[in-house]
C-alpha cells in the first residue's frame, strides 16, 4: 500500500494545493527548459517561482498561520534581490555588495526564524503522514 | 605525512568505538534515530560541504569574480526549503514506517519494490562517482597542502573514512561528521580572515580589484547572468535531492526537532562558506597585482595559503580532509545500505545483514578510489557534476513522490532513469550548452515532465481523483 506525504485531515484549500502540485511542477519544468534554451530573460522569474513553489509544497500538508505569507515574503525578497543584482551588474563593488548584503547576509537570520515561527505547535503538520 | 598518520590512528580508534555500538541496522544506518538538532545540523552541513568549497570555490572566484558566489547565494534559504519540501514528510515517514534508507523511503511512498531497486541502483552509481570526486580531491590537495604523494593521500583518506564507516556505520560517522563540521566552520572563518589580512586587508584588496579587475566585482562578475541564475537554482533546489542530505532527516529523534534545524544548518553553512569569499577575494587581488602566480586554478588555495603562513596550510589541509571525510562517510553508508538492504528488497529477498553492509562499505571505498586515481577532470567541474546528477535523478522523484498521490511507480522509475541520463549526456557536451542550461537542472526538468506524463498515462491521476473525491 503506497503511502504519501499527503493524506487524511485535509481542508479544501490544502486539497487545492495538493492537486496543483503536478500542474505547477510541469509548468515550471517546461518554463525552465524554454527559458534556458531560448528566453534567458525569463530565467530569474523561473528561478524565483521554482524556489517558492518548492517551499510551498508544505502547504499541501499543513496550513499554519503565516506560512503562506512567509513564502510570499520569500518570493518578494528573491525578486527584489535578483532585480537589484541585474541593475547593478556593471557596478564594481556595488554589485558585489548588493548580492552579499541583500541575497546572503540580510536573510540569514530571517528565513530560519520564519520557518520556526510557522512550525506547528500541535500535530497539524502530521496530517499528511502515512496512513 | 604526520597528519595522515594521525588521521589514520584517530579513524581506527573511532572504528573500534563504533564497532561496539553499531550492533543493529537502526544503529548502523540511522545512528539509532535519536540525534538532536545540533548533531544533525552540524553533521548535515559537514556532509554537504566538500573540498570544492575550500579549493574550487576560491579558484572560481579568482577566475570569474562575484558570479561564482551565485553557487552559494541560496544558502540562507536552503535550510528552510529542505525542511518544508522534504524534511517534514521524511521525518514523519521515518517515524511511522521505520524507514532506514532513502531508496526505502521512495519505495514506501510508491508502494513498489521496483522504485526502491531503481533508486538504489541510481544512488549507488552517484555515490561511487561522488566518492571518486572526494578521493580525487584528497590526492590533489594532499600533495598540495600536506606534501604527501597523491596516491598515498587518496588512499589514506579513503582508508581512514572506510575504517570507521565500515565498523561503526552512522553510529560512528555522525558524531565524527559533527566534529568535522565544527572544525571546518572554525577553520573557514580563520582562513578567510587571515587570507584577506595577508593580502593587505579588505580595503586594499577591494581597491586593487576595483582598479585592475572591476569586471570581477559586478553582480555577476564575468559569468553570463543566465548561468549565474542557473547555478543559484541548481544549488537551491538540489539540496532537496542530495541523498546524503535527505538521509539526515532519518536520524532525528522527533519531528519537533525540525523547528530549529534550519537555523543550525544556515548558521554552520554560512560560517563555512566565508572561506570561499575570503580566499577568493585575497587570491584574486594577489593574482592581479602579480604577488601570486598559478599554473592551474586548483593551485590557487595552496599557493595563497603559503603566503599566509605554514600554519594556514596545515589548518586548510585538516579542514579539507574533514570536508572530504564527512561527505565520504555518508555516501559510503548510503552505498552500503543500497547493496545490503535496498537491492535485495527490490528482488524480494531479506536484508543481507551487517556483515554484507560492512563489506559493501569497504568495496565501495576501494572502487571510488580506483576511479579517482584514473580521473583527470578538475575538482571544480567534478563537484558540479556530482551534485547535478543527484539533482537530475532524485529531485522529481523525491518532491513529487512525497507530495502527489498520482505519481505511479512507472513514472517515478522512468523519471529517475531519464533525468539521470539527461544529466550525464549534457555533462558530456557541457561546453557547447547555452549558459542557462545546467545539466542537472535540465535532467530534473525532463524528469518532472516524464514523471507526470508517465503517471497520467499509467493511471495515477485516475486513482488520485477517486481518492480525493
Amino acid at each position: 500500500m503506497p503511502v504519501r506525504g499527503a493524506g487524511a485531515g485535509y481542508t479544501s484549500a490544502m486539497r487545492g494545493v495538493y492537486r496543483a502540485v503536478p500542474l505547477v511542477a510541469t509548468v515550471l519544468a517546461a518554463c525552465y527548459l524554454i527559458a534556458a534554451l531560448a528566453l534567458t530573460a525569463l530565467l530569474p522569474v523561473v528561478a524565483v517561482a521554482a524556489a517558492v513553489a518548492t517551499c510551498a509544497v508544505a502547504l499541501a500538508r499543513r496550513r499554519q498561520p503565516g506560512l503562506g505569507r512567509g513564502m510570499l515574503a520569500i518570493g518578494c525578497w528573491l525578486g527584489f534581490g535578483f532585480a537589484g543584482a541585474w541593475l547593478l551588474r556593471d557596478a564594481p563593488l556595488g554589485g558585489l555588495g548588493w548580492i552579499l548584503a541583500a541575497l546572503f547576509v540580510a536573510p540569514l537570520p530571517i528565513i530560519p526564524w520564519v520557518y520556526a515561527r510557522t512550525f506547528p505547535e500541535d500535530d497539524s503538520h502530521q496530517r499528511g503522514e502515512p496512513r | 605525512m604526520i597528519v595522515l598518520l594521525v588521521l589514520l590512528a584517530a579513524a581506527l580508534a573511532l572504528a573500534w568505538w563504533g564497532a561496539g555500538r553499531a550492533q543493529g541496522e537502526v544503529e548502523y544506518f540511522v545512528a539509532g534515530r535519536r540525534a538532536g538538532v545540533w548533531l544533525v545540523g552540524v553533521a548535515g552541513t559537514a556532509a554537504a560541504v566538500s573540498a570544492f568549497t575550500f579549493v574550487g570555490g576560491p579558484a572560481l572566484f579568482a577566475a570569474v569574480g562575484a558570479g561564482s558566489l551565485w553557487i552559494l547565494l541560496s544558502a540562507p534559504l536552503t535550510g528552510a526549503l529542505q525542511c518544508w519540501a522534504v524534511g517534514e514528510p521524511v521525518a514523519a515517514l521515518a517515524r511511522r514506517q521505520q524507514v532506514l534508507t532513502v531508496p526505502e523511503l521512495l519505495g514506501v511512498c510508491s508502494g513498489s519494490p521496483a522504485v526502491r531497486g531503481a533508486a538504489a541502483a541510481v544512488l549507488l552509481l552517484g555515490c561511487v562517482a561522488t566518492l571518486a570526486v572526494q578521493a580525487r580531491a584528497a590526492a590533489v590537495l594532499g600533495e598540495q597542502l600536506l606534501g604527501a604523494p597523491p596516491a598515498a593521500a587518496a588512499l589514506a583518506t579513503m582508508v581512514a573514512t572506510a575504517a570507521y564507516a565500515t565498523a561503526g556505520g552512522m553510529r560512528a560517522s555522525l558524531p565524527a561528521e559533527a566534529v568535522q563540521g565544527g572544525l571546518m566552520a572554525a577553520a573557514a572563518i580563520t582562513l578567510a580572515i587571515a587570507a584577506v589580512a595577508a593580502a593587505g586587508g579588505p580595503t586594499p584588496v577591494l581597491a586593487t580589484l576595483h582598479h585592475s579587475r572591476p569586471d570581477l566585482l559586478g553582480s555577476f562578475g564575468t559569468v553570463p547572468p543566465a548561468r549565474a541564475w542557473a547555478w543559484w537554482l541548481l544549488f537551491c533546489l538540489g539540496t532537496c535531492a542530495q541523498p546524503h542530505y535527505v538521509q539526515k532527516f532519518l536520524f532525528l529523534r522527533g519531528e519537533s526537532t525540525l523547528r530549529r534545524l534550519p537555523a543550525v544548518l544556515t548558521l554552520t553553512l554560512a560560517a563555512t562558506l566565508t572561506v570561499w569569499l575570503g580566499l577568493g577575494l585575497a587570491g584574486a587581488a594577489l593574482l592581479t597585482d602579480g604577488r601570486l602566480a598559478v599554473a592551474s586554478p586548483d593551485e590557487l588555495t595552496p599557493r595563497l595559503l603559503l603566503v599566509v603562513g605554514p600554519w594556514a596550510v596545515l589548518l586548510a589541509g585538516v579542514a579539507v580532509l574533514a570536508a572530504l571525510m564527512s561527505t565520504a562517510a555518508s555516501l559510503l553508508n548510503l552505498a552500503a545500505a543500497a547493496v545490503s538492504r535496498d537491492l535485495p528488497a527490490a528482488l524480494g529477498r531479506r536484508p543481507l545483514g551487517l556483515a554484507w553492509a560492512r563489506g559493501a562499505t569497504a568495496c565501495t571505498a576501494l572502487a571510488a578510489t580506483a576511479v579517482a586515481l584514473g580521473s583527470e577532470r578538475a575538482v571544480a567541474l567534478l563537484g558540479i557534476a556530482g551534485w547535478g546528477f543527484f539533482t537530475a535523478a532524485f529531485l522529481p522523484a523525491l518532491l513529487l513522490a512525497l507530495a502527489w498521490r498520482g505519481a505511479t511507480p512507472a513514472g517515478v522509475v522512468t523519471a529517475m532513469v531519464v533525468g539521470g541520463a539527461v544529466d550525464l549526456v549534457l555533462e558530456a557536451v557541457r561546453t557547447g550548452l547555452p549558459p542557462g542550461l545546467e545539466p542537472g537542472l535540465a535532467g530534473a526538468a525532463v524528469g518532472v515532465l516524464v514523471l507526470v506524463g508517465v503517471s497520467l498515462v499509467t493511471g495515477g491521476a485516475a486513482e488520485e481523483s477517486r481518492e480525493v473525491e
